[in-house]
């Protein structure tokens, strides 16, 4: 019996591990190959450990797309757009939770209904939108069509119904204002939900690619997923597996290991501290 | 009494209205004008003016032999990739569920990381998998078969892109049922166990029929955004077709539409085929999920 189940365990973790190594492998992948020549990426040899040129693959990026300014474009689009759509998700998220007022089950709707409409079939007016502003072509243009995130609403609508009314109660017989009710009260105990949603915002605006490529074409103004495209679909050059591979390592396997800190440290909700 | 309350209520109502303000704003200007402008560019020929053409664009829409291919191939890609993601996500999540997991969290986590990778960065990984020079093809001869033409041979295009969209979702999947298997209260399986019911008996009778509103729920948010699947096969197909047009959905129909053959009016209207598919597929979930709920 015991020995039955020791094996029964073993291969549960079996099947496991190796589900944890198909979604691993490309991430690995990305790493020893950014070291690697291209010759020996598609060589007739498998590579099992790291070679000597990443820094010349990092410094052909470097020369061909001025990467150091494109990670800096990157890292400002989805700074600045992650934070102002938290700010404005969060409130509204706050307000449809916990206010009742004429036309908020509307808005609710509205944003439900938004849900289902999918990113693509609205490019072109955003676009011709953007264009009218003047906005095509900017940090800006990149950053407003995404602030409005339903799915940023939604989910901390969701959180913020477990916000307990009663804190509001009591900070408003003490007097308090509702935007210090917001600010004191439900920002702090709302953080983690805040921080987890704001993860989920950042990662969105990282790997955008869709408004991007529409709206920008200056290189000057380019985002990581939009040197990736070029590189790969340049037709006057052929494709530098090398550089693309140093790209992704310096770009998404830092991400992805701050996603994975991040999100074990935001697990925990402080709304069940906060009643006591 | 009532007079503090209404006047309560209505202060607290110009908050909330001061509150939301900000997002309403950006709602109606990213979301609901462009939605509205969109509809509205179906119906219209947009060139130096906007003019009004009827049902045009969307009986041009309709003639269009691309447009057909591009629902035929976003079928088949859904027809290809759900049914294996959903059964590999039931086979880990069900194991992640099991009593005493070690690294259960760090399990969730690593599944869970292609959801938040960059779809280009995952494709051009796939890309280079797929060179015929790449590793795919070194493993393929290694088990002693001829080399796959992986993104130049019409059927094995399609494969490629099912290959990428079950690695892209699988995660996902194994996260949503996860968080599904444990809303199963232990007690149904207790009593299952007392009633002398097999594992794979439970598994049958209690597993699956609890889990499929969320399977049902995956699946339909999956074939919207496979509706929309724009950036793999952009990046695989380096912004072609593919062979034989294998590699068009309708989101790469729609997007060398817009911006290559610069008609954003037939545009627009395969836009609103999306949007009625979607909105379709939604509603029959929540219709489907409402009944669940009302038994």
């Amino acid at each position: 019996m015991q020995s039955k189940r020791r094996i029964t365990r073993t291969a549960l973790y079996l099947v496991l591990g190796i589900g944890l190594l198909v979604f691993i492998l490309p991430y690995v992948y990305m790493l020893l190959a950014a070291t690697q020549k291209n010759e020996v990426i598609l060589g007739p040899n498998p590579f099992f450990g790291f070679g000597a040129d990443f820094l010349k693959n990092l410094a052909e990026v470097q020369k061909d797309y001025n990467y150091l300014r494109v990670l800096g474009n990157s890292i400002l689009i989805t700074v600045v757009g992650t934070l102002v759509s938290m700010l404005v998700t969060t409130l509204a998220g706050y307000v449809l939770a916990k206010y009742r007022f004429a036309g908020g089950t509307l808005i609710f709707y509205a944003v439900m209904l938004a849900r289902m409409v999918p990113q693509f079939a609205l490019i072109i007016p955003t676009f011709y939108i953007l264009s009218g502003m003047g906005l095509t072509n900017t940090y800006t243009g990149v950053i407003l069509p995404s602030v409005a995130s339903t799915t940023a609403v939604f989910m901390m609508r969701q959180y913020a119904l477990d916000f307990p009314s009663e804190l509001m109660e009591s900070a408003r017989i003490d007097g308090a204002s509702e935007a210090q009710i917001f600010w004191r009260i439900a920002v702090p105990v709302l953080e983690p939900a805040i921080l987890t949603t704001g993860l989920l915002t950042f990662m969105g605006y990282w790997n955008a690619y869709l408004f991007p490529l529409i709206i920008l074409n200056d290189p000057e103004k380019y985002t990581v997923p939009l040197i990736i495209q070029n590189m790969t679909q340049n037709t006057y050059k052929p494709l530098k597996y090398g550089a693309l591979m140093a790209v992704l390592a310096t770009s998404v396997v830092p991400i992805v290991i701050l996603y994975m800190l991040l999100q074990k440290k935001f697990q925990s909700n402080n709304v069940g501290q906060a009643i006591k | 009494m009532t007079h503090h309350t209404k006047k309560g209520v209505s202060n607290y109502s110009r908050a909330a209205w001061v509150m939301i303000s900000p997002f309403l704003l950006f709602f109606i200007i990213t979301l609901l004008i462009p939605t509205l402008i969109s509809l509205y560019f179906s119906f219209a020929s947009i060139g130096e003016q906007i003019q009004f053409v009827g049902l045009e664009n969307y009986i041009s829409v309709f003639r269009d032999p691309l447009f057909a291919k591009a629902y035929l191939n976003t079928f088949i890609f859904m027809a290809g990739s759900i049914p294996v993601t959903v059964f590999l996500a039931l086979i880990l999540a069900v194991l992640l569920n099991q009593p005493h997991i070690h690294g259960r969290g760090f399990f969730r986590t690593v599944y869970y990381l292609p959801a938040v990778t960059s779809v280009v960065a995952v494709a051009s990984v796939f890309l280079t998998f797929y060179n015929p020079q790449g590793l795919f093809n070194r493993i393929v001869t290694m088990m002693g078969a001829k080399p796959i033409n992986w993104l130049t041979d019409p059927f094995w295009s399609q494969i490629s892109i099912i290959i990428v969209m079950v690695w892209l979702n699988v995660g996902f999947y194994t996260v949503m049922f996860l968080a599904g298997l444990q809303n199963i209260s232990s007690e149904v399986y207790e009593s299952a166990e007392i009633d002398g019911a097999s594992k794979i008996r439970q598994f049958f009778s209690i597993t699956i029929p609890l889990l499929k509103p969320v399977v049902l729920l995956a699946m339909i948010l999956s074939t919207i955004n496979g509706l929309g699947a724009f950036e793999a096969p952009n990046i695989l197909f380096q912004n072609s077709y593919g062979p034989e047009n294998a590699a068009v959905t309708v989101g790469v129909n729609l997007y060398k539409t817009s911006f290559e053959l610069v008609n954003f009016g037939k545009a627009s209207a395969i836009a609103w085929t999306m949007v009625i598919v979607a909105v379709g597929l939604s509603l029959g979930q929540f219709i489907l999920g409402g009944r669940k709920h009302a038994k």
